[in-house]
């Protein structure tokens, strides 16, 4: 997948996240224009095609702009490093001249039912490529659902509780106390009740770990790993760890991202991102 | 039963305790004398702070004692700051795979006054976690924001005992997470009509 799914403008697919994306993308090259900013809306009408066509042509130079934004195309590539509006702008990171014109994101062997990260956060992973000077990201992991983590628990519990006890602080400690508690049930009443105390556990915000939400409460914060190594198998000789760590703590301070891990020199060997969905303009 | 629950927390009466004796003639109630061996496969260190403990303002007298956790068989190393006026700071780290270090602050105040807040946060800047980890950060400042934050408010209008998680370390590891416990009873007839504790857990993948 690239920062957009499917093509938007004119002729194109126009799924409504795309969109919407895009729409927002061209807010700050509007503002420039002294135009007003697109409405918040999934549909494609002849303002965001004439939009795009101003774009293609004030900005890339196309001689016939074709209102047209392909995913991994150089149109959606220089829309992500345009400088976000003002006030903004002084913060905002400019794009590097040597910028790649395409950079797309993807995910790994992360389940389908689980894709779910938002345009937006995309198109953060999209900025912080431009910066890095890198044409892609693949995510390895997204959120993990309360039953699926108490599934994983109480399979390690049963390995080797004690552990487990040593691995988890005080919140996942709380999780395997009901799995201990409560070994004289069968495996799916304690698995149930385990998920119930994760859910508990959640409900005061505290989280066994950090990937583990609701679907409702992962779309108010997109909690995600960019892998490593995955991303080193497509980026090619664009890859960089440094440079790409250094654009993610960029946009962090710049606002773009609310919780930033470097955990490439740890054993999972990625950067674990928290983003909150449209928390700050593209 | 919340009125138990502190007169056990204060007393460390958790029935699975391993108090180390005092050393004859010495002005602590009782000493570490050996610290609880930690597995060869837990990488972070783990040590009682008495001696920078007791360098403290008001000069705390401090009870260390150690022992291995049931559940995990971690190291566990408790120091007990008695400061002569009714309030008492724990600070406890049990570390291995993942380092847990909590301080509490057991008050005869319904709520933590500033100078209880001032020794919890000396106790916690003199840990080896918060040294290495958390040194730039200013622990006075954060538990009082704690204290004053409306998280810390809109729990504490709920119920006299809660736990929460804050944001205010970040975190460093996907393992990591901190949480604030306060536990309050104001008709206990407990030495201690409060408890506040931060808890820290850093390292580890967490998942």
């Amino acid at each position: 997948m690239s920062v957009i799914a499917k093509s938007v403008g004119k002729g194109g697919v126009n799924l409504p996240d795309d969109v919407k994306l895009v729409r927002q993308l061209l807010g700050k090259f509007l503002k420039g224009q002294g135009k007003p900013p697109l409405s918040d809306s999934g549909v494609a009408d002849s303002a965001l095609t004439s939009a795009i066509e101003s774009f293609q042509s004030k900005v890339m130079g196309f001689p016939k702009p074709d209102g047209r934004i392909d995913p991994g195309g150089k149109t959606i590539a220089r829309l992500l490093a345009e400088p976000a509006a003002k006030p903004a702008a002084a913060a905002a990171p400019a794009a590097p001249a040597d910028a790649p014109t395409e950079v797309s994101v993807t995910y790994g062997a992360v389940d389908k039912a689980l894709q779910i990260v938002s345009p937006y956060s995309i198109a953060v992973v999209g900025k912080a490529l431009v910066l890095a000077k890198m044409n892609r990201a693949v995510i390895t992991s997204t959120l993990r659902l309360p039953a699926d983590q108490a599934r994983i628990m109480y399979g390690n519990a049963r390995t080797n509780l004690k552990n487990q006890f040593a691995l988890y602080g005080s919140t996942g400690d709380a999780v395997l106390k009901v799995f201990e508690e409560n070994e004289d049930k069968s495996e799916a009443q304690i698995i149930n009740l385990m998920r119930l105390k994760i859910e508990e556990l959640l409900g005061q915000g505290r989280q066994v770990s950090r990937h583990v939400t609701t679907v409702a409460g992962y779309a108010k914060l997109n909690v995600f790993d960019i892998g490593v190594n995955s991303t080193k198998a497509v980026a090619g000789k664009t890859f960089s760890i440094e440079r790409l760590t250094g654009a993610f703590l960029k946009l962090k301070k710049d606002g773009y991202i609310k919780t930033f891990i470097d955990e490439t020199a740890k054993s999972n060997r990625c950067w674990h991102l928290e983003i909150v969905p449209n928390a700050k303009d593209l | 039963m919340l009125i138990g629950a502190l007169v056990a927390w204060a007393l460390g009466a958790t029935g699975i305790a391993v108090h180390f004796a005092a050393a004859a003639g010495s002005a602590s109630p009782a000493t570490l004398t050996k610290a609880p061996v930690a597995p060869s496969s837990c990488p972070i260190g783990i040590a009682t702070a008495q001696a920078d403990l007791e360098r403290l303002a008001g000069h705390p007298q401090v009870l260390a004692s150690g022992w291995k956790d049931i559940d995990s068989d971690e190291p566990v190393v408790r120091d007990t700051l008695d400061f002569g006026d009714g309030t008492t700071v724990i600070v406890e780290q049990k570390n291995c795979r993942i380092a847990n270090l909590s301080v509490t602050l057991l008050s005869p105040a319904a709520v933590p006054n500033a100078s209880g807040i001032a020794r919890m946060a000396a106790a916690l800047g003199a840990m080896p976690l918060w040294k290495q980890r958390y040194r730039g950060q200013d622990a006075s400042a954060l538990l009082a924001a704690e204290l004053a934050s409306a998280s810390f408010a809109e729990h504490h209008k709920q119920g006299p005992s809660f736990t929460y998680a804050t944001d205010a370390l970040p975190p460093q590891s996907e393992g990591d997470e901190a949480l604030i416990s306060f536990m309050a009873d104001s008709d206990s007839a407990s030495p201690f009509r409060s408890a506040f504790t931060l808890s820290i857990s850093a390292g580890g993948d967490g998942d």
